[in-house]
């Protein structure tokens, strides 16, 4: 019940970032001076911002950004994680071990400064925050992979493949890798939460995304000016969008993750 | 017995090799990759190659990267983390000035959370899918979904813009009163030391709302592990045992259940207590509190380079201590983590 609303939350947010800018809705960056702060109403239903830009338009055409960047940081993590850790998992030994320090040292960085470090040397932009996503998330991917492909490592249906003559890379590209993924793509769709709550997060503190670009994350930072003030929608509109869709990929996720743990388990 | 000894020195080993390797990283982020600190100084104006090259050399970046390497180790074994180029200061003094603030929140934020899971995990296990089990996985689910600059701001909307039960948002203490003598920087402390209560009370006004905001983020993660630990201890043969010869009902839970269950929570909440450092910066932000996370954020936005990377090394460095005392108690409660590592 609770996964399928996550599915349906995933399939409403792509298709909002598909579709959205194909929707006869305002122009989301058109000023408009005499129609500035308006609550919600029925001309616009999300209200209007400080420029008298329409929110609804703006919290629409911020989806295919926000989850683009997600989508984007996921990717890079989880290929590179996976290769990387089912890599070293399966050769064992020091490189197994220097796997398990990079692990270390990713986990003890803090990602908001990590991505404020690189920003600073890089220069800002929107690819500051997919590197500082993946980075971050990359050692997820080789812890799992590497354990996976631990326990797989002595597995019979792999060593029929070794006697019946296949190589080490072949076994590990064409049977190992195709054997993980379906774990790999669970952890992959929680993933895309944290992913867009990171990406978010860092252009709310004025990395990756700049205004006047519509992105929640910025949409959230620019409202929180007018909260005390009493205008309250500039931040519900692009919060409640932010929170519905990570909540629909944790649902997906949770709800793919019992269903395997239970297939595997059988 | 023996090899006990040798398990229990890898914990820190592994944590001294994770600092070099942030250090490391630090240090290549900053020489390696294009745009050196004093190639931001060439963008004012009326900057001159020959004074930019004369600032490169008493920067020592015209010397070989190894040497450079050294000396920049050297200056952070005496907690020398360079100056600031906007305001000249070291770094190092500055961020200590700032980090009892930025303590003082999490600490405020991450107790409350740490009491509340335990209370909420021992009535889940007096009733597995009862109302608190409902409302704990509903919180764990809703929470995990929620970042903290939206539920900081939520907070500021519910309880100062509509309830007015709490003062503005900004800063620690009312900036008409005088803060409490410089004792601990923690400046609920301060106030009780000094004996000031109208300071007390500001200052405790001023924490409520992010320190609540913080304390929901840290509650998820531990609550979501420790309520897993719970239900999986409560049919675990401890306590099974503990039941069958027929202890009371308080005894099993405290001596047996709750033992076995702290097991998986207690790396759990050092992990969180790091992380929740690194999101204070969007807390900072939020509720324009003076830490090191909002020190960083306007040295950046300043190009003011130092400082940025001084407030990553310095959490880095809390994130893998608190790492490391949370395995070293972890050993501690319970020896089969050591075996299970291995």
């Amino acid at each position: 019940m609770l996964e399928r609303a996550g599915y349906g939350v995933i399939v409403l947010l792509l298709g909002v970032a598909i579709f959205g800018p194909l929707l006869p809705l305002a122009d989301p960056l058109a000023t408009n001076a005499r129609a500035v702060l308006l609550p919600p109403q029925a001309a616009h239903p999300f209200g209007t911002d400080a420029l008298g830009r329409d929110m609804l338009a703006r919290v629409v055409h911020a989806a295919r950004l926000d989850l683009g960047l997600a989508i984007a940081a996921v990717l890079l993590a989880m290929t590179t994680g996976t290769v990387l850790g089912a890599a070293v998992g399966w050769v064992g030994g020091l490189s197994d071990r220097m796997a398990g320090w990079i692990v270390d040292v990713l986990m003890a960085l803090p990602i908001y400064l990590l991505a404020m470090v690189l920003a600073a040397v890089l220069g800002n932009g929107p690819g500051i925050v997919v590197l500082a996503t993946a980075l971050i998330n990359l050692s997820f991917y080789i812890r799992l992979a590497r354990l996976e492909v631990r326990r797989l490592r002595r597995a019979p249906w792999l060593e029929g493949a070794r006697m019946g003559g296949a190589g080490d890379g072949t076994l590990l590209l064409r049977l190992v890798l195709p054997a993980i993924a379906p774990l790999v793509a669970v952890q992959a769709t929680t993933n895309l939460g944290w992913a867009m709550l990171n990406a978010a997060g860092l252009s709310f503190i004025g990395i990756g995304v700049r205004p006047p670009v519509p992105e929640w994350g910025v949409l959230i930072a620019e409202g929180s000016r007018h909260l005390a003030a009493g205008q309250w929608w500039l931040v519900l509109a692009p919060g409640a969008a932010l929170v519905l869709a990570v909540l629909g990929f944790h649902l997906a996720g949770d709800g793919l993750r019992s269903r395997f743990a239970a297939g595997r388990s059988a | 017995m023996r090899w006990g000894w040798i398990t229990f020195l890898q914990v820190p080993v592994r944590a001294l090799l994770a600092m070099a390797g942030v250090v490391v990283l630090s240090f290549a982020m900053t020489r390696l990759l294009p745009g050196d600190p004093v190639a931001l100084l060439g963008a004012a104006p009326g900057m001159e190659a020959a004074a930019l090259q004369e600032l490169r050399q008493q920067a020592g970046l015209d010397r070989p990267v190894l040497s450079q390497f050294l000396s920049y180790i050297l200056d952070l074994a005496r907690g020398d983390l360079g100056h600031s180029v906007s305001t000249g200061n070291p770094v190092g003094a500055e961020i200590a000035r700032r980090l009892p603030a930025s303590l003082e929140l999490a600490l405020a934020g991450f107790v409350p959370a740490l009491l509340l899971v335990l209370g909420t995990g021992l009535l889940i296990a007096r009733a597995p899918g009862g109302h608190v089990d409902r409302l704990a996985r509903g919180v764990v689910a809703l929470g995990a979904a929620l970042p903290v600059f939206v539920s900081g701001l939520l907070l500021i909307q519910l309880f100062y813009v509509q309830a007015g039960w709490v003062v503005a948002p900004i800063g620690r203490i009312d900036p008409l009163l005088a803060p409490p003598p410089w004792r601990s920087g923690m400046l609920v402390v301060d106030a009780l030391l000094a004996g000031d209560l109208v300071a007390l009370g500001s200052v405790l006004a001023h924490l409520v709302l992010p320190a609540a905001t913080i304390a929901l983020f840290a509650l998820v993660p531990m609550l979501r592990v420790f309520r897993a630990a719970v239900l999986a201890a409560r049919v675990g043969p401890g306590v099974i045992g503990a039941r069958a010869i027929g202890l009371p009902e308080g005894v099993v839970l405290r001596r047996y259940l709750l033992p076995e269950a702290l097991g998986p929570l207690i790396p759990v909440a050092g992990l969180t207590f790091g992380y929740m450092l690194g999101a204070s910066v969007l807390v900072e932000k939020v509720f324009a509190w003076p830490g090191v996370g909002r020190y960083a954020l306007d040295a950046l936005a300043a190009l003011d380079y130092p400082p940025v990377q001084g407030v990553m090394l310095v959490l880095a460095g809390l994130h893998v201590l608190l790492t490391l005392l949370a395995d070293l108690l972890a050993r501690w409660l319970d020896p089969r983590v050591a075996r299970e590592d291995a």
